[in-house]
């Protein structure tokens, strides 16, 4: 058993952007990136990976969303839809009260006639990163609306397909093929050497699967169900294990960095002055959110990931926009030191 | 809790509720118009997250006790249903705490 703490991300972090080669809004693929080193401190090269299983068998916690608001779309007197949302997610449910806000946040979201409906809700909050836009920056962006460039790239005759396999399409073309095989996946794995297979992405699999009917992998609101049953069945899985609960995997954000005083580097990312070199995001907004950080109030996903993609996008730029601030390398160099005693392969000299 | 809660006038209520909400929600949009009127929810200047910390600060802000079914987009959708509602409850003396 191998423990990573928060300030092992924090710590590793610049190191994760270098080799992600682009910004994030998660911290997820940091321990990804010290389990791989791990790994290879074992002397072993090659693993084997779930990757695509939850895309393939409609695992995550989105598929069931999807049909819980496609539910009170159809149903809007009825009380169930709202509470079986209270079931899927029952953090943050419960806390936020049994009142309409929940279901509001859903149904405000868009409604199923937009072809993206199953991740309106993941688009819109993610786009609210945005509003910690520096004007001038927005204003260069003028009408650029990546969702409708998206719906312009969906195949012919998606609008026909059924709910869940819309979904299925949206998260894989979308999440799982830049971010979770890339970021969080391979370059996590290869920065140490490691080559990761993924067995559930076999084209024989993904295509047996996609010939199944979505009942066999989602049924009701048990996900995978299939691949439960089928690992019961035969005695690979122990019973408790192909019926317990999906716990997705997650990495806390906000805490990594400000658990206490934050690494140096943080803080020498944040400066204004540094952003304003940058351009991207405006100081004061930073300012507000670190604030709000420092007093441990910065609890919402929207502000978690407002300072993942923050601090990513400014380690980003400096590693392959510009020169390095010099506090920076200096912050880099000391934990570097720490933690990582061998050089690191860069892809860039592959 | 306080005695002063029957001092608190609606317009006090808002304005107090709205400077809550633009330092605490807004801080990265100052220029977000936010009108009394306006949605909170929907028009996603608080998320879900957001409501928790929302009705933390009105309970100790107001010194009254919401309860969970109180918790509704009627009594909180905006900074003036906050107001409405608040100053009637509070003045009215239902459950206050």
């Amino acid at each position: 058993m191998q423990r990573i703490g928060r300030g092992d991300i924090a710590r590793v972090f610049p190191e994760v952007i270098r080799h992600t080669e682009t910004p994030l809004v998660r911290t997820a693929p940091a321990p990804l990136y010290l389990l791989s080193r791990i790994v290879r401190e074992h002397g072993i090269k090659v693993v084997l990976t779930g990757e695509g299983s939850d895309e393939v068998f409609l695992g995550y916690d989105l598929f069931k969303e999807a049909i819980i608001r496609l539910l009170c779309w159809r149903r809007p007197a009825s009380r169930l839809p709202p509470r079986l949302l209270d079931g899927l997610y029952p953090g943050i449910a419960p806390a936020s009260g049994k009142g309409d806000f929940w279901r509001g946040y859903f149904m405000t979201a868009g409604s199923p006639d937009d072809p993206l409906f199953s991740h309106l809700p993941r688009f819109q909050l993610t786009a609210r990163i945005k509003d910690f836009y520096a004007a001038e920056f927005r204003a260069g962006l003028g009408p650029f609306d990546p969702l409708a460039e998206l719906r312009a790239r969906l195949p012919a005759g998606f609008g026909a397909w059924s709910p869940l396999a819309r979904a299925a399409y949206l998260e894989i073309t979308t999440l799982l093929s830049s971010y979770l095989l890339s970021s969080q996946g391979d370059r996590m794995a290869m920065a140490h050497g490691v080559e990761a297979r993924v067995p559930y992405l076999d084209h024989r699999l993904v295509e047996f699967a996609a010939a199944l009917p979505a009942r066999s992998k989602l049924r009701g609101l048990r996900e995978k169900n299939i691949l439960r049953r089928w690992g019961e069945a035969t005695g690979l899985l122990p019973a408790a294990v192909a019926r317990r609960r999906k716990q997705p995997y997650r990495a806390p954000d906000v805490p990594a960095f400000f658990d206490g005083r934050p690494p140096e580097y943080v803080e020498a990312l944040l400066d204004p002055v540094s952003l304003r070199r940058t351009g991207i995001f405006n100081p004061e907004a930073v300012a507000g959110l670190v604030r709000r950080c420092r007093a441990g109030r910065a609890e919402g996903f929207r502000e978690n990931q407002a300072l993942v993609a923050i601090l990513s996008t400014e380690l980003w730029h400096r590693e392959f926009l510009g020169a390095p601030a010099p506090a920076l390398v200096r912050a880099r160099v000391a934990g570097s030191a720490r933690v990582e005693p061998a050089p690191v392969e860069t892809p860039a000299a592959a | 809790m306080r005695d002063e809660t029957r001092e608190f006038t609606p317009a006090v209520i808002a304005d107090r509720t709205r400077a809550y909400v633009r330092e605490n929600f807004l801080y990265m949009r100052p220029d977000w118009p936010l009108k009394d009127e306006d949605p909170l929810f929907g028009g996603g200047v608080i998320d879900s997250i957001g409501v928790i910390e929302l009705v933390g600060f009105l309970q100790r802000e107001f010194g009254c006790t919401l309860e969970e079914d109180e918790i509704t987009e009627r009594n909180l959708g905006s900074v003036a249903a906050i107001a409405r509602f608040l100053h009637a409850k509070c003045n009215g003396g239902v459950r206050a705490a």
